[in-house]
């Protein structure tokens, strides 16, 4: 059932989760916990489910059964309830690999719009919020900027800032290396450091080996449609 | 000597004409063409009830009459009755035989046979009104009904200035009546034909016994065919002499004590003239065509502001239902779904001026719908169904990721639609939106069958009252074109600072 459980240790827990695509078995039983502040990084090559796992934790996908906990709010196999996803978004962000900002506002809109028209924050309060965001992650002269004039690495970003603008205590980043140079795959790496300095909890799909390595506080296998802890 | 001559020219006539004689009389004869428009109805020219592809009525039997006359086999070509005049001119037919009236404007560009039936434009009023309803000057500030391009309606202009009566134009001769029984005019002015005519098939109106002014019905030839026309002048002649003509109106029950004074009159080489009565001297001096450019131009200004108001509103109602429709068949359930994609088909799939019809005279006893409304209603509705087609497809084309973005952020499908779906949608939608306002622009000519007097109306009106298509057609191509260019114009601007934006 799905609803609000107590979960004693760890901020995030999949258990036995399976989903199956056509005839394809994307995930198997798909089991793993992450702990709160922790930066897992879920490792595999292309096409092996990693994006899948992420989505189901988003609450993107249907899976047809296991159990996704996160916090007290749990997640079961079949279409989710309305209200429970409305839960769920208050505690899971997402950095899309290809960033999804929305085409037709400006850098600064996008960050500020979901907290004032979800969230029922000022558009005051929202908007100093998200330049101080924008500051942080080192992009606030692009904050009138459209999404098509920023470079891979900005727009990188503005994503992170947006996911950030909501604040939820799990971030879920979906290979955020992918259009990234070595110099700004080390400053992302330190970035995701630093969130987790301030508590929050990452989980990161990446074929990125050497990135992987470097900031994961654990490094997850996916293989078969399983999730195999790394020896 | 002259009897040398007449020897010498038959033998030339045998020698020449006698194959041609055998040939001519081995063939069929020679068609005559003559054109009307059967929607006219009885007792002018209509589809015979008991046999549908056979004409009856009593222009096809003064057809006959003619084709006999020249010993031509009579053969029929159905035209609209306001463009038989110019059918005539470019030649698809000989003759123009459908209850045609005679006017100066006729006489000065075509040539119009001698009178062979003399009308009197009577009005018609509700049977309650009989008493305080007796002439036109009784009806200021009421809606005055007729049918368009013809001298009633040129009556009604001029009461229009002089009795302050409301002058509303029809296409046909039949729902004036019955929207007179019904309410939406005060009166009619039609002829005495007409008006006798369907007070035979409707009740609830009386025919006032005094007549308005006097007019007459004619053929009309190209004014290249006026040796023709003198030969059929001749046959008219001798059927009103041999009584031919009167056997043929009796049957159809319009011959009347006018007749014979019209035929004596004719007979004895009278001139008659074409209108006579209220009115006949706007009617009298046809106008050069600046004179009646002049005439019509703010009439046609006026009627450019009809139809741009009417498109605005109409545009603006199809955009906010096709929006709704969309979003009922992007978002909505099954039956939801189901619904209006009916809806959708059932309007694309069947032709406007039909929803336009049902909606102003089909539904007219559950409600009566003025004019106006009834017009906007129909395009809007009609619109609304193309326009849900373009914002479904716009909708679906935003990206799904841009949707799960919103979704994963915490916005609800409705913020999702709202904010970030619908606008994307509706960048993607202007191109054929513009499109579409452009054709709507030019559809809404289609509402003057509702008696809404819009451009293309208006235009027709002119060039029936100056027998031109020049210089009416040019001035109402210029008027749509300086509505539609800026408004192209201004989509594209929009279209390109949105295209930057997004690209």
């Amino acid at each position: 059932m799905e609803g609000v459980h107590s979960m004693n240790n760890g901020l995030l827990r999949l258990q036995e989760v399976c989903l199956l695509r056509g005839q394809r078995q994307v995930l198997a039983g798909a089991t793993f916990e992450v702990g709160r502040g922790e930066l897992v990084a879920l490792m595999g090559p292309s096409g092996v489910g990693k994006t899948t796992l992420l989505r189901v934790i988003a609450g993107l996908e249907i899976f047809q059964s296991g159990t996704v906990h996160i916090e007290e709010l749990s997640l079961n196999g079949g279409s989710h309830l309305p209200a429970t996803l409305k839960a769920l978004r208050a505690k899971v962000g997402m950095v899309f690999q290809f960033h999804h900002l929305f085409e037709h506002l400006p850098v600064i809109k996008n960050v500020w719009l979901a907290p004032v028209h979800a969230h029922r924050l000022p558009l005051h309060d929202a908007e100093r919020h998200a330049r101080a965001l924008l500051a942080t992650l080192g992009v606030e002269h692009r904050a009138a900027a459209l999404p098509r004039e920023l470079s891979g690495g900005e727009a990188q970003r503005v994503a992170i800032a947006r996911a950030l603008a909501v604040d939820p205590p799990l971030l879920l980043l979906d290979e955020p290396t992918a259009s990234l140079d070595s110099d700004r795959r080390a400053e992302l790496r330190d970035l995701l450091r630093a969130l987790t300095r301030e508590g929050r909890t990452l989980v990161v799909a990446t074929h990125d080996e050497e990135f992987a390595r470097s900031c994961a506080t654990r490094v997850l296998r996916v293989r078969d449609g399983l999730v195999c802890e790394e020896t | 000597m002259l009897n040398r001559i007449r020897v010498a020219s038959l033998a030339a006539l045998a020698t020449f004409a006698l194959p041609i004689l055998i040939a001519a009389a081995s063939e069929p004869a020679k068609e005559f063409r003559w054109a009307g428009d059967p929607e006219g109805g009885a007792p002018f020219v209509e589809a015979d009830p008991a046999q549908p592809d056979k004409l009856v009525g009593f222009d096809v039997e003064i057809a006959d009459l003619i084709a006999r006359g020249l010993q031509r086999q009579a053969s029929f070509i159905n035209i609209t009755f306001t463009s038989i005049d110019q059918s005539i001119e470019r030649g698809d037919a000989e003759i123009g035989l459908s209850g045609i009236e005679d006017t100066p404007a006729r006489r000065a560009s075509m040539a119009p046979t001698i009178p062979y039936y003399q009308f009197r434009e009577v009005l018609s009023v509700r049977d309650a009104d009989a008493t305080r309803f007796r002439t036109l000057a009784d009806l200021r500030g009421r809606r005055v009904a007729t049918l368009a391009g013809t001298i009633a309606y040129e009556i009604l202009l001029r009461a229009e200035r002089e009795f302050g009566i409301q002058a509303v134009s029809y296409d046909d001769d039949v729902h004036p009546y019955s929207d007179l029984v019904i309410g939406r005019v005060d009166a009619v002015l039609l002829d005495n034909v007409l008006a006798e005519r369907r007070a035979r098939a409707l009740s609830g109106f009386t025919i006032q016994p005094q007549s308005v002014a006097v007019g007459h019905y004619v053929g009309v030839l190209a004014v290249r065919n006026t040796e023709l026309r003198d030969k059929i002048n001749e046959i008219l002649r001798g059927a009103m002499r041999n009584g031919t003509l009167e056997k043929i109106f009796r049957k159809w029950s319009v011959w009347n004590d006018d007749q014979p004074k019209l035929y004596a009159r004719v007979l004895a080489g009278e001139s008659v003239p074409a209108v006579s009565g209220f009115g006949a001297t706007d009617l009298a001096a046809p106008l050069s065509g600046w004179q009646a450019t002049l005439r019509y131009l703010p009439s046609l200004l006026e009627a450019s502001v009809v139809t741009i108001v009417l498109s605005c509103l109409a545009m603006g109602l199809a955009v906010l239902l096709g929006v709704l429709i969309a979003s009922g068949r992007v978002y909505g359930g099954s039956l939801t779904q189901t619904l209006l994609t009916g809806y959708v088909e059932i309007m694309r799939g069947t032709p406007i001026l039909l929803q336009l019809f049902v909606l102003y005279y089909g539904i007219a006893d559950l409600i009566r719908l003025p004019a106006f409304a009834a017009a906007l209603l129909g395009l809007a509705l009609n619109y609304a169904a193309y326009e849900s087609e373009i914002y479904r497809g716009a909708l679906q084309a935003v990206p799904l990721g841009q949707l799960e973005a919103g979704r994963i952020l915490g916005l609800s499908e409705r913020q999702v639609l709202t904010l970030v779906r619908g606008p994307q949608a509706f960048r993607l939608a202007l191109a054929p939106m513009t499109n579409d306002f452009v054709a709507l622009l030019k559809d809404s000519s289609l509402v003057s069958v509702l008696t809404v007097v819009e451009l293309t109306k208006q235009t027709q009106i002119f060039a029936t009252n100056i027998g031109s298509w020049i210089m009416p057609g040019l001035l109402c191509a210029a008027l749509y074109l300086a509505m539609s260019l800026p408004l192209a114009a201004l989509a594209r601007r929009l279209e390109q600072r949105w295209k930057a934006s997004t690209a």
